[in-house]
């Protein structure tokens, strides 16, 4: 069978101290904008940028790559959940979706 | 209530002073997540969707005013603003920051309260009755128990890292307000024939990914056995509960795989070991705890005013008809105050509406406040006489809305606005309907209704044990919210200790609800061999040659379309559906047409002919007998078929003249497996699928790699519909299934075999082979022939195989 093609990726993970999303960028910092991510489209790359996103145990929790697509500002996530990420939850006016700055 | 000694609040504040050396040694990096994590668990705090998440019990439901305070009081200066009550009588913050997670701590220890044991492999917050003191059917409060069991339970050193968590609730009444069937113990109290009060115990419910309903393993218990007896249950199941598989691991997979009888004389026999060395300090301890829950004082006073309102009213007399119970006073009611506004979130309460309730208990209720595993917030002990005025005050602040047990009265989880677990989001579903039926203004007409909503298998929000239940699910990435069963009786039955119905937990089960309706037995079992017959099909003797599949009874009203074209259109229309929805278009549209059930009854067939069986039970179900097979498919196929009721079941078999020029002794398979294969399985088979349009199997993608591509609907050729409503399932799925609906199992699973075909050629598979691996052992066959395409159902090509 033959291989699919890799799905490109972002790495995100949860701040360590505030517990909100973060998605690491391509100059190695961790941004709270998915469309800032770094969009990974080799599969040995990615892994690459997960050990160094998992490495910064005093950053960042959870490190882990999501799919992502590119878009006309930037990565997008594809699976809704990502994409709950980038927002907040739907009940209130809170999360980044209130203030992209801060949780 | 009950106020701490000097020792709890010595003990509590000993945890807020160790959990902030251990916040700070992570935040000094001294400490990995990897370590952290278990420690910030023991201490409720979780990582969530978007944030940390604290998690505070509330023990037995019972909050103080001044506590109801604090909690305000932390939602506003650490969170923002609000709390969610959730189905287990906790109370949820949901955007702490890490460094402020010590300070809230410390603030919970000011009024009695912490987040100890609200996470993690040990037993959880114990769970009581919401009117516990103050019911009217109520032989005893429940909560001086539960006291006792918390005060045993946290931080005992056997019990810290059980296989899995473990719940408790308890009940003082006979009408069960606590869900005591769906937790691991479950108490629920009652007279015996001499009056006295004891416990009936009830161990192994639980709802989740394998619901169940638990077992009762003493119908009556003394209240004075009541430790001893639970640490012998905790005992076994810390002894005997699964650690290899988290799955697996809770005590209702204990009791369920242990037998409930076997369970029971453990249970007893430890407990013979174990009462002896209860000398009376836990009843002398209970007797100083039940004196802090005595009643308070009930005032006397005319409740004239309350009758004027009720009768003046029509808002007032809704809100009373549906949010007061019967009170043991016949002066007071309890009141539920409803946290379920249409279209607010089902539990959350802002820090304002907490202390309003916090002032209108002290004032109006006797200083008492409840919450309940429903998500609403109770008000046990209020003078009728009070009632107008607490309503009015209610009104301000959004909090008397008329809706308790009617179907806007929703439990719902956090679902994925907040859970890192959840599959999909609950919340917005329950905002929706309470609005709708809002505008419908028909939730009063229909009558008391309980719709519970969870995000995830986990079941959170009890979907499992209601009259409607709404299940969440993710399929590959699209959002998918489906009510996998909803039966609406005309009156809604007592939920109290009847058999819950039970809903499917893995994807697109059909009710296991079903599997308990009454079940026909087959009119006639299969019988191996009555009359050896000489023609390619044996036809049910009960059934006429002719009898055709459900479908096939309509005249199509035009000729079917190619199948390939079929094909592509049904797995097209069905990419996002689960087995059930398949099999039933399979099983009715015209578009299929004339079907058939190819079962091996097999070491996992069972999963589908039961899907099968709940849909149809007259479908036609061929067995192919290669009069090689195993005695004990042979029995099975008789037990499966009398089980589920299975009314045409067709034997398929090889012409005798075939047999007779082609494997006159019978060791053609010791020359050629593929030889034999093609004479017993696929040339009968064949012949007999000659009349169908469409035939359903049990083909799965993960059983290896030459069916790693298996679709929903496959053409075979131009010949007929190949229908795998098992597709997507894993190993996982179907054993699930076969546990939730108490499905018989091959009995040959038991000895090793993972796959069963005929008895010369199978032999058992090893831990970690592929399950297929005991078929053809030692050759290159790794299929029998019937399932392979190109044209016809023809014998697999070696090279291709």
């Amino acid at each position: 069978m033959k291989a699919p093609r890799f799905t490109p990726k972002v790495v995100t993970a949860n701040d360590l101290l505030l517990g909100d999303v973060v998605y690491l960028t391509a100059d190695d910092l961790w941004s709270r904008q998915h469309h800032q991510a770094e969009l990974i489209e080799d599969e040995a790359h990615a892994q690459m940028r997960l050990l160094h996103g998992t490495a910064q145990r005093q950053v960042v929790v959870g490190a882990y790559l999501a799919d992502a697509r590119t878009g006309p500002k930037g990565p997008e996530p594809v699976h809704f959940r990502e994409a709950f990420r980038t927002r907040g939850p739907s009940n209130y006016n809170h999360g980044k979706q209130a203030d992209p700055s801060d949780v | 209530m009950y106020s701490y000694s000097d020792f709890d609040a010595g003990f509590v504040r000993a945890r807020v002073q160790q959990f902030s050396g251990q916040v700070a040694r992570r935040l000094d990096g001294s400490l990995t997540e990897d370590e952290f994590r278990p420690l910030r668990l023991m201490n409720g705090l979780y990582l969530q969707l978007h944030a940390y998440m604290l998690r505070v019990a509330i023990p037995y439901g019972t909050l103080s005013p001044d506590q109801m305070r604090q909690l305000a009081l932390i939602a506003e200066t650490w969170d923002k603003g609000y709390g969610h009550f959730t189905t287990r009588q906790n109370i949820q913050f949901n955007w702490p920051k890490l460094q402020d997670v010590p300070a809230i701590l410390a603030a919970l220890a000011d009024v009695e309260m912490h987040a100890i044991q609200t996470s993690g492999n040990c037993v959880r917050n114990v769970t009581a009755d919401h009117f516990a003191g103050a019911a009217a059917d109520e032989i005893e409060d429940p909560r001086p128990y539960a006291e006792l069991l918390r005060q045993w339970s946290t931080d005992h050193p056997e019990f810290q890292f059980l296989p899995r968590k473990f719940k408790i609730a308890i009940t003082g009444a006979p009408n069960d307000r606590a869900v005591t069937r769906a937790h691991d113990i479950g108490l629920r109290m009652h007279r015996n024939a001499a009056g006295e009060a004891g416990f009936e115990v009830m161990v192994g419910g639980g709802l989740g990914r394998t619901p169940m309903i638990a077992h009762t393993t003493r119908e009556f218990l003394p209240v004075a056995d009541l430790l001893p007896y639970v640490e012998a249950v905790l005992s076994v199941y810390n002894t005997l509960g699964r650690r290899d598989n988290k799955y697996k691991a809770r005590i209702k997979i204990t009791v369920h795989e242990t037998g409930p009888v076997e369970m029971t004389r453990l249970i007893e026999a430890r407990f013979a070991e174990l009462r002896p060395l209860f000398g009376g300090a836990d009843q002398a301890l209970l007797a100083d705890i039940r004196s802090a829950f005595a009643p308070p004082a009930f005032r006397i006073g005319p409740i004239d005013a309350y009758h004027a309102f009720y009768t003046a009213d029509p808002t007032f007399r809704s809100w009373a008809d549906t949010n007061l119970a019967e009170h043991r006073n016949p002066d007071y009611a309890i009141l539920t105050v409803s946290l379920k506004a249409h279209g607010e979130t089902p539990g959350d309460a802002s820090a304002a509406q907490m202390r309003l309730l916090a002032d209108l208990a002290e004032k109006y209720g006797h200083s008492d406040l409840r919450i309940s595993h429903e998500q609403n917030v109770i008000l046990p002990h209020v003078h009728k006489s009070d009632l107008p005025t607490l309503h009015a005050a209610l009104m301000q602040a959004r909090l008397a809305t008329a809706n308790i047990g009617l179907i806007s009265d929703i439990i719902a989880c956090p679902g994925m606005d907040y859970c890192a677990l959840a599959t999909a989001r609950s919340i917005p579903v329950a905002q929706d309907i309470a609005l709708r039926f809002e505008e419908l203004k028909l939730e009063h007409e229909i009558g008391p209704l309980k719709l519970k909503i969870s995000g995830c298998i986990n079941a959170c929000g009890h979907h499992h044990v209601g009259h409607i239940g709404i299940l969440g699910l993710d399929r590959a990435g699209v959002k998918t919210t489906r009510s996998p069963w909803a039966v609406m009786p005309p009156k809604p039955p007592p939920l109290v200790n009847a058999p819950a119905p039970v809903s499917p937990t893995t994807r697109s089960c059909p009710p296991s609800s079903v599997s308990c309706a009454p079940i026909l037995p087959c009119a006639r079992p299969l019988q191996r061999r009555s009359s050896m017959p000489t023609a390619a099909l044996v036809w049910h003797p009960s059934k006429p040659h002719s009898i055709r599949p459900k479908a096939a009874k309509m005249p199509l009203e035009q000729p079917l379309a190619p199948v390939a074209e079929r094909v592509a259109e049904l797995n097209a229309r069905y990419r996002h559906h689960g087995a059930t929805a398949v099999l039933e278009r399979a099983m009715t549209d015209p578009q299929v047409g004339r079907i058939a059930l190819v079962s091996s009854f097999g070491a996992e067939s069972v999963v589908l002919l039961h899907l099968v069986s709940v849909i149809d039970r007259s479908i036609p179900v061929l067995v192919i007998d290669t009069e090689m097979l195993f005695a004990e498919t042979i029995a099975y196929q008789a037990e499966v078929a009398a089980r589920l009721g299975l009314t045409n079941v067709q034997r398929v078999m090889a012409r005798r003249e075939r047999l007779n020029f082609e494997d006159p002794d019978g060791t053609l398979h010791q020359f050629s497996t593929d030889a034999c294969c093609a004479l017993r399985k696929t040339e009968p088979l064949e012949a007999a699928l000659g009349q169908y349009d469409a035939w359903i199997t049990g083909r799965k993608r993960y059983q290896g790699s030459a069916r790693a591509a298996v679709d929903f609907f496959e053409a075979e050729g131009d010949l007929r519909i190949k229908v795998n409503p098992l597709a997507h399932w894993g190993r996982e799925d179907l054993e699930d299934y076969m546990v939730n609906n108490r499905l018989p199992r091959h009995p040959l699973v038991a000895k090793g075999y993972a796959s069963i075909g005929c008895a010369p050629c199978t032999t058992p598979v090893k831990p970690g082979e592929d399950p297929r691996a005991g078929r053809w052992r030692g050759t290159e066959k790794v299929e029998c022939g019937i399932h392979f395409i190109n044209g016809r159902a023809v014998r697999v090509p070696k090279e291709t195989a």
